[in-house]
């Protein structure tokens, strides 16, 4: 397959569901099962979702990962939003600074098997998940 | 307009006297809030008693869309009608639990049928009962 790698603009609301339905063609691709595709596509669902509702434009960056054993999928969701001042707070479960939804980012890295953040206050976002088949 | 849309693409009925509300496309918020909408006005509306909303075609449930879901459910209560969420895959459950998502005591079946079943004590009968086939035997 020669288009590996996706890029979802997230600037409206319904951008979302297409990133999350995206990555579960890709989960398929990569050769997840059914409940693995639902998980992934889950997880994008939730990283986009920040995105649009803390940053209002970013984007999400699908790709199927290949190493010798088995394939993956990685997903980088970027944004140049508030950024955000205590990850620690952050990655607590239910914490939320928007409208008592939280940021779900626990949830995130649980869904996956890799979670990585860099983010800096007034600057931006970027959140590496990668889950391995 | 926006409002027919939703309607064919979720083809909400009433079926056994209770308001079945199948979902067969993915979800966004705009929908949910659109479902959640014309699920209240009929069951008010219509004095229902009871609701199934049917996600066998959802594939993805994140947090927000399964909270948007289940309130509905705890909404309609609230307007005395139960309503029975159906046909959640085990993708979208294990993905729920894994966010840590609180369902509350929103009733939950397998499939829509069984779901119609576990409302039935709740709903009106659908006949009126057999009266007066056999008239009482009179007491002299």
């Amino acid at each position: 397959m020669k288009n590996k790698k996706k890029r979802v603009e997230i600037s409206e609301e319904v951008n979302i569901v297409e990133a999350a339905s995206e990555a579960m063609i890709f989960a398929q691709i990569a050769g997840f099962t059914r409940v693995g595709q639902h998980m992934v596509a889950t997880a994008v669902s939730e990283l986009a979702r920040n995105i649009y509702l803390y940053a209002m434009k970013g984007e999400v960056t699908i790709r199927v990962l290949e190493r010798k054993t088995n394939k993956g999928i990685q997903i980088v969701a970027e944004d140049n939003g508030p950024g955000i001042a205590d990850i620690g707070a952050a990655m607590k479960e239910h914490f939320s600074t928007s409208d008592g939804l939280g940021l779900g980012l626990p949830g995130v890295k649980r869904l996956m098997d890799e979670f990585r953040i860099d983010t800096k206050p007034g600057v931006g976002t970027k959140i590496t998940v990668r889950k391995w088949v | 307009m926006e409002k027919e849309i939703t309607l064919s693409k979720v083809g909400i009925h009433v079926t056994r006297d209770c308001l079945v509300v199948p979902i067969q496309v993915e979800l966004h918020d705009e929908l949910v809030t659109q479902i959640q909408e014309d699920i209240l006005r009929r069951v008010k509306g219509e004095q229902l008693k009871g609701v199934v909303i049917d996600l066998s075609g959802v594939a993805i449930l994140d947090s927000v869309l399964a909270r948007g879901v289940f309130d509905t459910a705890q909404m309609t209560s609230l307007l005395g009608a139960r309503t029975v969420i159906t046909g959640l895959s085990a993708g979208v459950v294990a993905s729920l639990i894994d966010l840590d998502f609180e369902p509350g005591n929103v009733p939950i079946a397998l499939t829509l049928d069984e779901g119609l079943q576990t409302l039935e004590p709740y709903v009106k009968p659908k006949e009126e009962p057999e009266e007066a086939e056999e008239p009482e035997e009179e007491i002299d």
